[in-house]
């Protein structure tokens, strides 16, 4: 686990906050302005920087460690783990409270575009609680950061709070990574709840690699509302899900595994079967304890152990109905040996780790492992190193 | 003018150089061989631009090196011995206009307009699309105007500087070894770019030509 902000030393500046972080290699081949890089010189002997080079108009520079220079160069330097920000990555300068906070980290496979921290649910297991902010800001901060995200990255998601409470912000947001990252895969991660009945439709052709992951919790709205904590959600939901059809995009339903909806999960298949046979791809996913999950444990936790066979029924029917199905969240050892093949290591490497059971596990290499706030109370009693597999 | 000063500039390189290759080597032959089966990008990375500084050889022909940015004359001086300006001197507020000789580009004069007459600003003489689809900023920048002068020049110098800065770090990380990454095209960094021109079986002549800018990863 490497963290994503870490105290430093940050001038006072009035140029972007957003920067991108340059080696002497990337400096050489980016055609960013200098005034939107970050130089970074830890690696860099002596002989090779210049005082003409420090002079450009640098966003900012990292010195190597030790480094002290005047004031009049704008200098940032980290406390902490280095590796906390490398070549690649955009950084976010804080000069109030002197902290540097990493916003798209090359080569991770969890990069989030963070659109709002407002929410219209309330789920029981939210593992990032909304605030009731304006925080409109943050639209324009997005367009800027798309600019300084590698054009070869891979994938993005869309994340909050509710990303469709931007409205035409989120649009433009989208608009924006089909201009500067045409080849990067696109995905908001939504309620889905529909509102405006016309916002959908405004996604219709958008981008090249759009999709959506918008989440069920039952296959009746008296159980759907309640893990989310709003009435009618059910209803908005579906409509929403109808409305993204309609719009030509790509659907993905998001399945966390509580336990009201893990009691019902083969009920609920079976529903996506009959209603939304359009989706391309079901995700079943174990509980983030963090957030308001801490809060619900004995109403949330279900033990995958004890579950094993609604499980296996799920994903039968998904499987039947031809509909791809995975199983994020769940370490190996927790599930049937048949359902390996549907997990995925799904755990953000910022947020990944292993327990001290898994020094001795012969699939840990194919094993997503566990969230870096694991606690015995949200452990299967399954765990334990897997040795003949 | 960007052909003949390059065959100025290579000619007169392989005269002044330290250690030239002297005439086709075995090894340039190689090269040269080899160059034919190199992977080759569908469009080069610098297609279609123009290359200003293909004939650049030294900064001792520019006096504009001197740019407002670069207090330090002196190339190669590193941070350990990073000392601020004791007095910053300003850019001088009255500006000598260039030599008499002084020709604007040809790109400047296709359009033949009269100035507008209006009190000239400080304006770009670079004829950018943005800058000349205007057509009073079309008229203000055919005349370069001795206050306009020496800001544009200055900002070719520092985008020459800028440019020769990302090809010592091209090098630097490629394994080369340019000296300093001071913006100075130094007869260690043109040697540099020689033996980085031989192994990528470009065209020897220590200078920064479009496909050693390719292959250096360097846009223009």
């Amino acid at each position: 686990m490497l963290p994503l902000d870490t105290k430093a030393r940050v001038p006072m500046s009035t140029g972007s906050p957003l920067l991108k972080v340059v080696d002497l290699r990337d400096f050489s081949t980016s055609s960013l302005p200098v005034s939107r890089m970050a130089l970074d010189l830890r690696a860099t002997p002596d002989f090779a920087a210049a005082t003409e080079l420090l002079d450009l108009p640098w966003g900012a520079l990292l010195p190597p460690d030790g480094h002290k220079w005047p004031a009049t160069v704008p200098w940032v330097s980290l406390e902490g783990d280095s590796r906390i920000t490398k070549s690649g990555d955009v950084i976010e300068l804080d000069p109030i409270r002197q902290r540097v906070a990493v916003r798209y980290r090359r080569g991770d496979n969890g990069n989030v575009l963070f659109a709002t921290e407002r929410c219209n649910s309330y789920c029981l297991m939210c593992s990032q609680p909304p605030r009731d902010v304006e925080d409109g800001w943050r639209v324009r901060q997005l367009l800027d950061l798309i600019e300084l995200v590698d054009p070869d990255e891979p994938s993005l998601a869309i994340s909050g709070g509710e990303p469709t409470l931007l409205g035409d912000g989120l649009v433009d947001v989208v608009k924006r990574c089909s201009e500067t990252l045409p080849d990067t895969h696109v995905h908001i991660l939504s309620n889905g709840r529909l509102r405006d009945p016309l916002l959908h439709a405004k996604f219709d052709r958008l981008h090249p690699n759009l999709s959506w992951g918008v989440p069920l919790y039952g296959d009746h709205y008296g159980l759907h509302d309640y893990v989310v904590q709003s009435e009618g959600a059910f209803a908005e939901t579906l409509r929403g899900l109808y409305a993204l059809q309609a719009a030509r995009q790509r659907v993905e339903i998001r399945v966390v595994l509580v336990r009201p909806t893990f009691e019902r999960l083969a009920q609920l298949a079976r529903f996506i079967w009959r209603n939304l046979p359009f989706v391309e791809h079901v995700a079943l996913m174990g509980i983030e304890p963090v957030g308001f999950a801490k809060a619900h444990q004995r109403e949330l936790w279900a033990d995958p152990a004890d579950y094993s066979e609604i499980l296996r029924d799920a994903v039968d029917i998904l499987d039947m109905a031809g509909i791809p199905v995975s199983l994020y969240n769940l370490p190996l050892c927790s599930i049937e040996r048949s359902l390996w093949g549907h997990a995925a290591k799904s755990i953000s490497t910022w947020k990944n780790d292993y327990l001290p059971a898994c020094s001795t596990c012969s699939v840990k290499e194919r094993c997503g492992g566990f969230f870096s706030w694991i606690t015995p109370a949200w452990t299967s009693r399954a765990v334990a190193p897997i040795l003949d597999a | 003018m960007s052909n003949a000063l390059m065959i100025v500039g290579a000619t007169t390189l392989g005269a002044l150089a330290t250690e030239p290759p002297k005439g086709p080597s075995d090894l340039s032959t190689l090269a040269h061989i080899d160059s034919k089966y190199a992977t080759v990008l569908s469009t080069s990375l610098n297609a279609g631009r123009q290359n200003l500084y293909a004939g650049h050889r030294s900064h001792s022909s520019h006096r504009s090196h001197s740019s407002h940015r670069s207090h330090s004359s002196g190339s190669g001086s590193s941070y350990r011995s990073y000392t601020p300006p004791a007095t910053y001197t300003p850019p001088p507020s009255t500006y000598t206009p260039p030599p008499s000789t002084y020709t604007a580009p040809a790109s400047r004069t296709r359009s033949g307009a009269s100035s507008s007459g209006s009190p000239v600003k400080h304006q770009s003489l670079e004829s950018t699309p943005s800058a000349t689809s205007d057509g009073m900023h079309k008229a203000q920048t055919l005349q370069p105007s001795t206050l306009a002068a020496p800001d544009s020049e200055r900002r070719d110098a520092d985008q020459l500087k800028l440019l020769i800065m990302r090809v010592q770090a091209a090098l630097y990380s490629k394994g080369y070894d340019p000296g300093a990454i001071d913006g100075i095209l130094s007869p260690q960094t043109q040697s540099a770019l020689r033996m980085f021109q031989l192994t990528y079986g470009i065209k020897v002549t220590g200078t920064m030509t479009t496909p050693t800018l390719d292959a250096l990863g360097v846009r223009l």
